[in-house]
């Protein structure tokens, strides 16, 4: 069952990304993302990893996507459209994704078959946070706080 | 698994206080909150001294798992910060009565934050809590330097050291990675056991990224760029803090960052810093001379009182550490007592931070004036006042240490800067101007003449100075073994 899903969720989020890529139309490339973002997070439960799944669809499937979606409102989307694409950034694109793809092949063929069950857990991750580094996880708090602090008044107009 | 949380009490304390003042903020009426916030952060404060100064004790103690190791050493850190804190708020109150500022509360917090994290730095022994705490000592620095109303000045300071405190940043948590990387933990501790087995490259690279990232802090050359404006900029309670508390912090947590796990290796890095505190201590001296604003001309002191301070770091690491403290204790008071006679002298109609407006001060305030002779005198290092012995202890070191050419080139850098800490003192005396007597703030007067005082007194009694930081060495290499 388990690998029936995590082949399943593979091939959609493959199919998703693909989809994102190749449409026309950015808000629905954007959609396409974010689906492909969330089945990526499933896969990741799938293999048992849910930490990893959790923070994958907050992190991408919340925050970037809604990033991108902002940053698409604020440009004019007709007028990228119609600007051509020149040859020399295709090939740098080209030339860097296969550059890519060929270090992660090479990666993956190093760690094939030798995969450590139920890493990266929520159990490991929490344990050295609240109790090894508690202290500075707490500090980070500080840190949070004064920094929203300080962006509000910063920020604010000055009446 | 040991918290030990106790030993942190002064930290607490003042972050719990912040908190409060953050909800007290809300519903408390405008017109009360510079004296009311002023007043709980000034108590908050020295509560938090005396609880320091209850906690000092030779033998070293750890906390939160070995991640905090509080020595005297520390604890002598501490109290200069928090120090330079409670001056900071007595010379703000009257800073804050004249300007416009519609985040009164939090200036304060903020403030008390910057302590908070400037003490975490100064105790953290591990390289996470170490990050953590310099960046809430130092992000609160950028939100102090732009609280004030129209103050684009302060905004561009704020915005250029933000940028640049970044990128030293950035240099330094890489050291760490590389650190990490090498020996696989980090703990000071362990990180130095396992150091002493790994051939020099790889730890000189981590060597010089930690070093990199520290040396912005502290402002020496080439890493300088952001002093001179943001020192300027900021408004002068501010620059009154970053130039002694956080400096401080920084210098302490360097000190011991650095002894333990790259002292080994002293000859292979040696060279390198020697030249970085000579370019330091001549640059900031040269480019001193022509200021004609106060606080830009002693934004370039510090440059040069940081390669000064740098260059110690040549000789063997027990003189180090005594010397270091010696001179950051002469120092924080030194630079507590010029920005705070700035802060008084730009209130009373005139713009205290160009030096033309400095003539005849002597027929409006001798006191206030005498106390300026001191306090720039202190500075360039004339006996006997305290900035002397700093200076005299720092040589002796070298010269022990067989470094003359280093020792002469701080003597020269000294006489150079003698040139600019005068022409202060010249204004002040020049019979034009006119005489109207004015009187500064409470707060303000008594910081800058508490401080000044302090130089004096510690000058004719040097010997106090250095049992305190002879006590810091000795639990500093207690804390070693």
């Amino acid at each position: 069952m388990k690998e029936i899903l995590f082949y399943l969720f593979g091939v959609i989020s493959a199919v998703l990304a693909l989809l994102s890529v190749t449409s026309k139309n950015v808000i629905k490339g954007g959609v396409a993302l974010l689906g492909s973002f969330i089945s990526l997070g499933a896969v990741y439960f799938t293999v048992g990893a849910e930490f990893v799944g959790i923070i994958q669809v907050i992190v991408y499937g919340g925050a970037i996507i809604v990033l991108y979606l902002f940053a698409l409102l604020t440009m004019d989307v007709k007028k990228i459209a119609e600007e051509k694409v020149r040859g020399s950034s295709a090939a740098a694109g080209a030339f860097l994704s296969i550059l890519l793809m060929i270090l992660l092949l090479l990666e993956a063929s190093k760690i094939a078959g030798k995969v450590k069950p139920a890493v990266s857990g929520a159990k490991e991750l929490a344990l050295p946070l609240f109790f090894k580094y508690l202290l500075p996880f707490e500090i980070v708090s500080i840190l949070l706080l004064v920094a929203t602090i300080g962006a509000v008044a910063i920020a604010r107009r000055e009446e | 698994m040991e918290l030990n949380v106790g030993l942190l009490s002064p930290e607490i304390l003042l972050t719990g206080i912040a908190v409060f003042m953050i909800l007290l903020d809300l519903i408390t009426p405008k017109r009360f909150k510079n004296k009311l916030f002023s007043v709980i952060s000034s108590v908050a404060v020295g509560v938090a001294i005396i609880l320091t100064l209850s906690k000092i004790s030779p033998i070293p103690q750890k906390a939160f798992n070995g991640f905090i190791t509080k020595e005297a050493f520390t604890g002598i850190i501490d109290i200069l910060v928090l120090f330079s804190g409670l001056f900071t708020v007595l010379v703000s109150h009257d800073f804050i009565e004249r300007k416009k500022i519609s985040y009164i509360g939090e200036f304060y917090y903020t403030l008390l934050f910057v302590l908070v994290g400037a003490m975490l730095l100064a105790g953290s022994s591990e390289l996470s809590t170490l990050f953590v705490s310099l960046e809430v000592a130092s992000i609160s620095t950028y939100i102090l330097m732009s609280l004030f109303k129209g103050d684009y000045r302060g905004k561009e300071g704020a915005l250029k050291y933000f940028i640049t405190g970044s990128v030293g940043a950035a240099l330094l948590v890489y050291g760490m990675a590389v650190l990490y990387g090498l020996t696989g933990t980090t703990l000071y501790g362990e990180i130095a056991q396992a150091a002493e087995k790994l051939s020099p490259l790889p730890l000189l690279l981590a060597a010089g990224l930690i070093a990199a990232g520290f040396l912005f802090k502290t402002g020496a050359v080439p890493f300088h760029g952001w002093m001179p404006d943001a020192y300027e900029g900021a408004p002068t309670p501010v620059t009154l803090l970053m130039g002694s508390a956080v400096k401080v912090a920084a210098f302490a947590a360097f000190i011991k960052l650095f002894i333990p796990i790259f002292y080994h290796f002293q000859a292979e890095w040696e060279k390198a810093l020697g030249v970085i505190a000579v370019i330091s201590m001549f640059s900031g001296a040269l480019l001193a001379l022509n200021q004609r604003n106060v606080k830009r001309m002693l934004a370039y002191s510090a440059i040069s009182h940081t390669g000064i301070i740098i260059a110690t770091f040549l000789s063997s690491p027990a003189l180090t550490v005594f010397s270091v403290v010696f001179y950051l204790f002469a120092y924080t008071f030194m630079t507590v007592a010029a920005f705070g006679l700035i802060t008084i002298l730009s209130a009373n109609g005139i713009k205290g931070e160009e030096i033309e407006s400095w003539k005849g001060l002597y027929s409006k305030n001798p006191l206030l004036s005498l106390s300026a002779v001191a306090i720039f005198m202190s500075l360039a290092g004339i006996p006997p006042l305290v900035g002397f012995w700093g200076k005299f202890y720092i040589l002796l070191a070298l010269v022990k240490s067989g470094e003359v050419l280093l020792a002469v080139s701080v003597l020269i850098a000294s006489l150079i800067s003698l040139y600019f800490y005068l022409k202060p003192v010249v204004y002040i005396f020049m019979k034009e101007g006119t005489g109207e007597k004015f009187i500064p703030g409470a707060g303000e007067y008594v910081a800058t003449i508490v401080s000044t005082a302090a130089i004096v007194i510690f000058g004719l009694l040097p010997e106090v100075i250095a049992q305190i930081s002879i006590m810091g060495l000795s639990s500093f290499l207690r804390s070693l073994t």
